[in-house]
């Protein structure tokens, strides 16, 4: 049976969720920041010989702001009012801009709506990665997919039937190497377990090959991108080679692929919007339980996309319209990604 | 029946009273004062304010003044009755606004569910009440609650003449306020939510079947068709204003403003843009914390039975609080009622097991009233405790230095801290106008970052100064206190003489105008009058008299006159006072008396970081690095993001390198 979704419970726990982590964050964020200054004293303690003298050497002067913001104010005691006070998958948007870093770790949530003509897909994608040397040379991560699939008038039954499909698609983990001295290259070598139910039915027959969370295989894929750094914005040239997972027990073939993409980005205080192209070849035809589908073997994007950022968060939206050989629009793609670089 | 009815009824009278108490304050923001004079421009020049005609440096700027209607309107009651109407006018208009609410979640959930909804909401207002100023936002509250109210009949009856009157409404807002976008941002919300609910049929919900039924769908249809027309009429009316297209532009303009980020302008400096999250806020915004912990709370308990389009107004109205702290009263107008619909929904559920028992039903009778009663009782005691509501409040507006100017013949400049601007031109327009004032709409980031950056550095005034000759400056002492550097430079000025102060504000004039006095910051005379005066002013409240006494010192020790901010500070017996005396003892050199005052300081508050850090730079400065460091650790385990502790460890650190290299 296909899963079930309830999206009601989904966007009532998420939210609830989000809240959670907001909640969290101050504190979490205090803690660390304790500990940072604990290590900063520390260091000085170490060598107290190296703070002699008389102290006029200090140029920290006191504040005379001496009053205290408490929960209990009247109104002439408060703050506020105006014034200046005192204090990737295939087929998908590639994050174009600055993003976030220097944080703790990273973590990137994409929400993608892929449109086809009898329904949609719904994936949320949530990475979470860290550089594991402080030269950024090497990161590791994970991408944890949600999805959920809705098709309409399933199998043209009458009266008609929708269908969906929802859960968790295959996780995937990922090494990046980064190259030069500012780290301008960087090669991804990703392999994607097979946690998505690939055999999910429909009145005891298989949903099609498409309609599955995944393969039932272990995936793999190779990513190089290099980054020219201009000072107006960036360009980001990359290729991209994937292992789809082959056939699997039902007879269901993914074939690999192969990609060419270039992006760039125009910096513009903190928004940077770009444009890209990316071509995508396939060896051969996808099967559904032996019979080959009939999908494009070539396929060539356009994406746009505009990032905001700060220090800590940054927000991306984006779209993807690619075209096969004969000019056909195929499902074409939006998404919101959401990158924090906490603590 | 009767019972209930009166229970009804007792439940809107504490909501109503309650909410119009938490407003009962005097007028604290400088924005209300440029709308008080905009009105009152319009009805003496019969027409519509279309350039900037009050401030020197946005003087002749086209203003896009989205807020005409609401100046005519706040003009008018200031003519009958004065801040003392204004006051009684916002508190009216937040009470009906919590009514309306009030009925919107007696019909979705019930009568209990209203008796609980008042307690949240009064508390959530006691919370806030700091952000209920006297400006447009107020025209925003009542109509937000008259789209949620009208949207969720829609929502629930499916009836098309719940939605006539909101194109009305938006017409009336968008001549109102920026916030006018709102409007259509709520009816698109609820347009969206149905659309997914209608997506979210039993067939896409995996129903044995897959069908959906003909008439379900239907009235789905119908109800999108009428959303998406009230939507396209919102959205015309939002273009009909006097500006047309840029008044549509507006709201965007100043969202961009919230963006949070250090080369945001505007986000980095005005305080009401500061994100409430961000450590500087967490005194202030306290119960931010609590009330996502009841959304959380609330959500968990929906479950299923959430409503999407209240999630995704829940979603957007905390995206908005959490980059702005002043849209945090927005986030508790409209996401209380809904967490308390979706509360209630759940909790039904949860307490179903033990409904019958008598704890249960006593507590559900009787916890929401006496929650409501003990709110009432704080509600009016704090409102009891604030100052007269005829004038402004305390040390925010330049009242006695825009009266020595309009006793003064002439005309002439002044540069004055832009929340100063509003009441200058209220005061002073057409004779004198202020450089600067809360109307940042007017100005580039660029411009306003010129303003701030004389502000902060106050060696670069004289070249300012000299680019446009003002006749005036008028700054706060302590409201904010970010004036001081620049108070100091001016009294140090050959150019510039002090010619008034009572501590809260200050007035420089030209040293070369014979006309006002020099006020002698030294002299106990001068100073004796001041106090003498604040007296006078604030007889019968300590806290006020106190407070204005530091204030005093607190421009006494800037003009380093140390013996007579002993001498201002000498009744005051508040840990601010002591505070401030030790730092007095401090900056004139005797470092034992600060250690002294410091370390009793810390036998009251062990972690009272200001008098840590104190302590810290006492020791550096007798040559105890050691200890320094001790007070120092103790100070930022207390309080981390302290920015006094930071910058005397950054400058230790510094130190240290300089001593390795």
């Amino acid at each position: 049976m296909p899963g079930r979704f309830d999206l009601r419970r989904c966007v009532s726990w998420g939210l609830a969720g989000i809240l959670v982590g907001l909640l969290g964050y101050p504190p979490i964020e205090a803690n660390l920041a304790a500990r940072r200054a604990a290590a900063r004293l520390a260091t000085l303690e170490s060598n107290p010989d190296r703070l002699t003298g008389d102290g006029e050497w200090t140029n920290a002067s006191l504040s005379l702001r001496v009053q205290h913001l408490g929960p209990l104010l009247a109104s002439w005691e408060t703050i506020g009012g105006c014034g200046a006070g005192g204090t990737g998958g295939s087929v998908g948007v590639k994050w174009i801009g600055h993003n976030t870093t220097g944080g703790l770790f990273h973590s990137q949530l994409m929400l993608d709506y892929l449109s086809y003509n009898n329904g949609y897909n719904l994936i949320a994608l949530a990475q979470i990665d860290r550089d594991i040397d402080q030269k950024q040379k090497w990161n590791v991560g994970v991408v944890v997919p949600v999805l959920f699939k809705y098709y309409s008038n399933y199998l043209q039954l009458r009266p008609p039937v929708s269908i969906s499909n929802s859960g968790l698609g295959d996780i995937n983990a990922y090494l990046t190497r980064r190259l030069g001295p500012i780290n301008a290259t960087a090669i991804t070598a990703s392999v994607g377990f097979p946690t998505g139910t690939h055999d999910a039915q429909y009145k005891l027959e298989y949903l099609t090959q498409d309609k599955q969370l995944g393969l039932g295989k272990f995936t793999g894929s190779l990513m190089i991108d290099h980054t020219l750094d201009e000072s107006w914005g960036l360009i980001v040239l990359g290729a991209l080679g994937a292992y789809r997972g082959g056939t699997n027990e039902l007879g269901s073939y993914r074939a690999p692929t192969g990609s060419l993409y270039a992006y760039a980005g125009y910096f513009l205080g903190p928004f940077v919007p770009a444009l890209g192209v990316t071509a995508t070849g396939f060896t051969d035809k996808d099967q559904d339980r032996g019979i080959p589908q009939d999908l494009p073997l070539f396929l060539m994007a356009g994406n746009a996309s505009i990032e905001w950022s700060t220090d800590w968060v940054a927000v991306l939206l984006g779209a993807s319209f690619p075209f096969s050989t004969d000019l056909q629009l195929q499902p074409w793609l939006v998404a919101l990604g959401v990158s924090v670089s906490p603590f | 029946m009767a019972w209930r009815s009166a229970r009804s009824h007792a439940t809107a009278a504490a909501l109503f009273t309650g909410a119009f108490s938490s407003g009962l304050a005097p007028a604290t923001d400088g924005d209300l004062w440029w709308h008080l004079a905009a009105g009152r421009e319009i009805l003496r020049t019969r027409s519509l304010v279309s350039v900037d005609p009050f401030s020197v440096s946005a003087g002749g700027r086209p203003w896009v003044d989205v807020h005409w209607l609401f100046q005519l309107a706040a003009y008018a009651v200031f003519c009958v009755g004065g801040l003392t109407a204004l006051v009684v006018a916002k508190c009216l208009l937040v009470a009906i606004g919590a009514l309306l609410l009030l009925g919107a979640v007696n019909r979705e959930a019930g009568p209990r569910a209203a008796q609980s909804f008042a307690a949240v909401f009064l508390g959530a207002l006691f919370a806030a009440r700091s952000l209920l100023l006297l400006r447009p936002v107020l025209v925003t509250l009542v109509l937000l609650a008259l789209f949620f109210v009208q949207l969720e009949r829609h929502r629930r009856e499916r009836r098309w003449s719940a939605l006539l009157a909101l194109p009305l409404l938006q017409l009336v807002w968008a001549n109102c306020q920026g916030l006018f976008a709102l409007g259509p941002a709520l009816v698109g919300a609820y347009l969206f939510g149905s659309w997914a609910a209608r997506s979210d049929t039993p067939s896409l919900t995996g129903s044995p079947n897959g069908r959906a039924t003909d008439a379900h769908s239907h009235s789905h249809r119908n109800e999108g068709a009428a959303l998406a027309l009230t939507l396209f009429l919102c959205a015309l009316a939002c273009c009909a204003t006097p500006y047309g297209l840029r008044a549509v532009l507006l709201p965007f303009e100043l969202f961009g403003r919230l963006l949070p980020g250090h080369e945001n302008v505007y986000a980095a400096n005005v305080v009401e843009n500061a994100p409430p999250l961000a450590p500087a806020m967490a005194g202030p915004f306290w119960h931010l914390k609590w009330f996502f912990g009841f959304l959380i709370a609330s959500f968990a308990l929906a479950g299923r039975r959430l409503i999407l389009t209240h999630a995704i107004l829940v979603a957007a109205l905390v995206l908005l609080a959490i980059l702005g702290n002043r849209n945090v009263l927005l986030l508790y107008w409209i996401a209380t009622p809904i967490a308390v619909m979706n509360a209630w929904r759940g909790a039904r559920r949860l307490v179903a097991p033990v409904r019958g028992r008598r704890v249960t039903r006593t507590l559900a009778r009787w916890a929401p009233g006496a929650a409501c009663v003990g709110l009432l009782v704080l509600l009016f005691g704090t409102a009891w405790n604030e100052p007269a509501l005829a004038s402004p409040a305390p040390f925010r507006a330049p009242s006695e230095s825009a009266r020595i100017l309009r006793d003064r013949p002439g005309t002439g400049t002044i540069f004055a801290a832009d929340e100063y601007g509003g009441y200058l031109i209220w005061s002073l327009y057409p004779r004198y106008r202020p450089y600067m004032d809360t109307r940042l709409v007017l100005r580039t980031a660029a411009e306003f970052a010129e303003y701030l950056d004389v502000t902060d550095h106050p060696d670069r005034f004289d070249a300012f100064q000299k680019a446009h000759s003002f006749d005036y400056v008028i700054l706060p002492v302590t409201y904010p206190d970010r004036y001081l550097g620049l108070i100091a430079h001016l009294d140090a000025s050959p150019q510039w003489k002090l010619v008034f102060t009572d501590g809260a504000e200050t007035l420089f004039a030209k040293r070369d105008d014979a006309g006002l006095d020099r006020f002698d910051v030294g002299s106990r005379a001068d100073i004796d009058r001041v106090l003498g005066a604040l007296e006078g002013q604030f007889r019968g409240s300590t806290r006020l008299r106190d407070a204005a006494r530091v204030g005093l010192a607190t421009l006494e020790i800037t003009l380093r006159q140390f013996s007579e901010a002993e001498r201002v500070l000498a009744p005051v017996s508040s840990p601010e006072g002591r505070a401030l005396r030790a730092r007095s003892r401090f900056a004139a050199g005797d470092l034992l008396g600060a250690r002294g005052l410091g370390e009793r300081a810390l036998k009251d508050d062990p972690s009272d970081v200001q008098s840590l850090n104190l302590l810290a730079l006492v020791s550096l400065r007798l040559g105890e690095p050691a200890s320094a460091l001790t007070y120092l650790r103790r100070s930022l385990a207390a309080d981390p993001f302290d920015v006094e502790a930071e910058r005397i460890l950054s400058s230790l650190e510094e130190h240290a390198d300089a001593y390795s290299e």
